[in-house]
């Protein structure tokens, strides 16, 4: 029966490391998908700038354009809120992307332009917020809460083993 | 024993306080980080004076607490309101216009058969003035205070409980000469 007892836990541990795996596994998969390329960036607003049928974004450095097009994907339209600059028909967000091709034209770095998008609209406005002493929660909320998740799932798979049953062998 | 009882209840309850602090609150609000800032120094045209300013040098020489209203020819709740803001007109409140990516005739046109609210109406086409308030939605109404700072702002329709709840009481206050 303790031989039995020691198999069933054996068999849950391992269970429960299963489960810690995947959730991991799935986490990790998560914040990598989740971290958008430059590259693939490009090419989908590119492809897909449904704003841009009228205006044309003109440049004649490359390097230049294709930061234009990455910032335009890494802020988010104060208007259609769940929409970037790139994708979005607002008017506001036609006027920002104005403002942010003249920026990129007038040689301004990436922080220079999304400080001043963040100087007029707050952190909200850029998809990578600045980690301050208020944005930090963003990470560490979501990390805490899994952590604690992993806390509770272990539990409910390796309960403490009862404290008279102790053999010697 | 109990702690085991009690702990999903206590935070139920934190979640229905955290949720019901959330009711009638839109979450698409953005907060006024502009606060306090001086208004815009973007240059723009004074339509009916026919030469460029900002709006901070109109504060700088007005020196005493006025209104900003951005709007457009083309925004539905901005023609709502401007019956409102003819009434607040009328009252001797301040207001400058800012057209907000708009055409100008289309704003002569309506202002003439409409009336005119405004002491300025200045054009915007670009929307930088827009911009430098940090501008989400027309209609937006701003109380700028006697030095040229944004105190407080209102985004969308104007009606009078608006402005005798939310605007009026900061308005006010700066006429006292209130620092």
């Amino acid at each position: 029966m303790m031989v039995k007892q020691q198999m069933t836990d054996n068999i849950f541990s391992l269970a429960s490391l299963k489960v810690s795996a995947v959730l991991l596994m799935c986490f990790l998969f998560f914040s990598l998908i989740t971290k958008a390329s430059a590259a693939s960036d490009v090419a989908i607003a590119n492809e897909v700038s449904t704003a841009s049928e009228v205006d044309a974004y003109p440049f004649d450095n490359a390097e230049r354009e294709e930061r234009f097009w990455s910032l335009l994907t890494a802020l988010r339209c104060p208007t259609c809120q769940n929409q970037s600059l790139a994708d979005s028909d607002a008017v506001m967000a036609k006027s920002l992307r104005q403002s942010t091709y003249e920026q990129v034209k007038a040689g301004n770095s990436d922080d220079e332009i999304i400080a001043f998008m963040t100087d007029r609209y707050g952190d909200f406005i850029s998809y990578k917020p600045r980690v301050n002493e208020y944005t930090v929660w963003l990470w560490l909320i979501p990390l805490w809460a899994f952590v604690l998740g992993l806390y509770f799932v272990l539990r409910q798979f390796n309960p403490k083993p009862e404290k008279a049953a102790d053999d010697a062998c | 024993m109990s702690m085991k009882v009690w702990l999903p209840f206590a935070g139920f309850l934190l979640l229905v306080v955290l949720f019901a602090s959330r009711i009638g609150k839109s979450s698409n609000d953005l907060p006024l980080v502009v606060k306090e800032n001086p208004v815009s120094s973007a240059q723009v045209v004074s339509i009916y004076e026919g030469q460029e300013t900002s709006l901070q040098a109109f504060a700088q020489t007005y020196q005493k607490p006025f209104l900003v209203n951005i709007w457009a020819t083309w925004c539905v709740t901005c023609k709502q309101e401007h019956g409102n803001l003819m009434h607040l007109a009328q009252q001797g409140v301040p207001i400058i216009g800012v057209a907000f990516t708009d055409e100008r005739a289309k704003v002569n046109a309506y202002l003439q058969q409409k009336g005119n609210p405004y002491l300025k109406v200045l054009d915007d086409p670009l929307g930088k003035v827009a911009q430098d308030f940090g501008v989400y939605g027309t209609p937006e109404t701003y109380v700028i205070s006697a030095d040229g700072k944004i105190l407080e702002r209102h985004v969308g329709l104007l009606t009078h409980e608006v402005w005798q709840e939310h605007l009026q009481p900061v308005y006010a206050a700066k006429q006292v000469g209130e620092i």
